[in-house]
């Protein structure tokens, strides 16, 4: 991975999912010395709080124990990395847990060993994914364009009386020159009108 | 260690301020991790006891850490350590990491360059050390031309040296421990002389735990001309060191110098004696609450504990040793250092830039 690690989570932005108990009080005290500052908000709060709160935080700790809040909503996709604060451990729990597709997990009861760790795991885990989910998006993309790079070799062969790595050298050279990619370039040529999965290709 | 927790317990039991004293009650593990995890549960079941000073290593911390925190006890632990901990059953009475090694890599960049060679023992200290000398080489353009680690007790270095030598760095950062320490050094040394090297002057050692006692060890062939970084040594100027000093030779006349660890056990037993007297209690929640407001004459200087991560502020220096076995410092922070464990507040170290230290800052 080319991203770089993050080590120093001062001026980060921490909220809390979580019943203000000893737990949370321990989590909220250990963040502080880390450099974080921390928004405590009780599990059970409408979706404009929740909502609200993901856009201004930079990593989210909740409770897997209380009932299915707003959170669920989020799906495995939160926009910050989530730490999962689990005391029971029972596959129905679990499973909730999982399906929020947390990037660290911290056992209750909570002791100020191990959130730094935890932290260190989430944030950068999270940022890990982040890059693969780009990475991935970009190749469905162009796995799906696909077709058009083949249409397009297959045009300029027959236009110019080439073979069909000499026309995709054509492309390829053309492309560089139009900072384009492959397949937008093809798609171009085309004038094709792509699929909606094509549509990220052409951001020009 | 235990000499510095004896002295402070007779001077409490002497000091008509202080209404009690001490028994102290004394165990052993011999360097055995398992037997640190019994030891603990032993003093603090059987026993009854609240205050533990002790630990040296940072596994034999982390195995009686559980301990003290299911049974209620407070451990003074008092040694310099790699730093990335704060636990609520602990006091750090030793220096952290930007009290150690953050004050010397600055110190090594500004006045011996930025090609470094490390060489250490192979676990943690080691580790996290010669990863904060490396961010601060590299964010200073330099390069760490080998980081090399060898088994605890391992005492052949040839060939290491002989690529130090061949390399030529501008200074070594040893974080090898004990005898292999010494080893090293006297190795080194001979290794340079046989090829008419002045190590001291052209392949300068560095390291965050050469203390006065290991310097007899090294033996007078090769105890001189190293850089150590350490809050406390016994050349320090002052009364205050100086009555300490004296305190300790009369005490224990066979035990040689004094030392950062004697010391800093020394003010773990002052300022838990201290914290008592203001608590009028022993029990940990009261000894806790007064603790911060306590602040002690130690013979580094004064040192309080922090608030916030229960380290000490302390006053990062740097010594070279000298061939009678003591140190010269060469570099003393103007004022006691706030305790940063995590690296949290900690800029990294330059090249150009004083290390920072609390109310000073350069203004170009």
């Amino acid at each position: 991975m080319s991203t770089r690690i993050v080590q120093n989570f001062r001026g980060m932005r921490a909220g809390v999912l979580h019943t203000a108990d000893r737990n949370c009080e321990i989590l909220v005290k250990t963040l502080a010395k880390l450099g974080l500052t921390t928004t405590t908000v009780d599990p059970q709060v409408d979706d404009a709080v929740l909502n609200g709160l993901l856009g201004t935080i930079d990593v989210l700790f909740f409770d897997a124990d209380t009932p299915d809040g707003v959170l669920a909503a989020c799906g495995g996709t939160a926009p910050v990395p989530l730490v999962a604060v689990l005391g029971l451990e029972t596959p129905s729990r679990l499973q909730r847990a999982l399906d929020l597709a947390p990037s660290a997990l911290l056992h209750k009861p909570l002791r100020s060993t191990g959130i730094y760790t935890t932290l260190f795991f989430a944030i950068n885990e999270h940022r890990q994914r982040q890059e693969l989910t780009a990475r991935l998006a970009d190749l469905e993309a162009r796995h799906s364009a696909r077709r058009f790079v083949i249409k397009a070799v297959l045009t300029l062969a027959a236009r110019y009386g080439i073979d069909d790595d000499q026309a995709y050298c054509m492309l390829r050279r053309e492309s560089m020159q139009q900072r384009l990619t492959v397949e937008e370039l093809s798609i171009r040529l085309l004038g094709a009108k792509p699929f909606a999965a094509t549509t990220k290709i052409l951001r020009a | 260690m235990q000499n510095g927790v004896r002295l402070a317990i007779r001077e409490i039991s002497e000091d008509p301020q202080f209404r009690f004293h001490f028994e102290p009650v004394s165990i052993n593990p011999g360097g055995r991790n398992a037997d640190y995890a019994l030891g603990a549960q032993h003093l603090l079941v059987q026993e009854q006891v609240t205050h533990v000073i002790g630990c040296y290593t940072s596994s034999s911390r982390k195995e009686v850490l559980p301990f003290f925190e299911k049974y209620d006890g407070l451990l003074w632990y008092p040694s310099h350590y790699e730093g990335f901990e704060s636990s609520d059953n602990v006091i750090y009475t030793g220096a952290a990491p930007n009290q150690h090694i953050v004050p010397l890599a600055g110190h090594l960049l500004r006045t011996r360059g930025n090609r470094a060679f490390c060489v250490g023992s192979n676990y943690v200290w080691a580790w996290e050390n010669n990863r904060i000398l490396r961010e601060a080489v590299q964010s200073n353009g330099g390069v760490v031309l080998a980081e090399r680690y060898f088994p605890v007790e391992e005492f052949e270095f040839d060939a290491v040296i002989a690529q130090i030598l061949s390399s030529r760095p501008n200074f070594v950062f040893t974080t090898l421990i004990g005898e292999s320490a010494y080893a090293f050094l006297r190795a080194l040394r001979r290794a340079a002389l046989a090829h008419g090297i002045n190590q001291p002057a052209e392949v300068p050692v560095a390291s965050c735990s050469l203390s006065e006692p290991e310097l007899l060890e090294v033996g007078a062939e090769a105890c001189d001309g190293h850089m150590t970084s350490s809050v406390y040594f016994e050349s320090i100027r002052s009364d205050r060191n100086q009555a300490f000093v004296r305190r300790h030779r009369a005490a224990f006349p066979d035990t040689g110098p004094t030392s950062a660890d004697a010391e800093a056990s020394y003010i773990a037993v002052h300022l838990l004696a201290r914290a008592i007297r203001l608590a009028r209690s022993s029990d940990m929640p009261s000894v806790l609450a007064a603790l911060p407001s306590i602040r002690m004459e130690a013979p580094q200087g004064e040192v309080r504990i922090d608030r916030d991560n229960r380290h000490c502020y302390l006053t990062p220096r740097i010594g070279v040793s000298t061939s009678k076995g003591g140190f010269e410092i060469i570099y003393e922070a103007p004022l006691p250092v706030r305790p940063d464990p995590y690296l949290v507040w900690q800029e990294p170290a330059s090249c150009t830039e004083p290390p920072r230290s609390a109310g000073l800052r350069i203004v170009p």
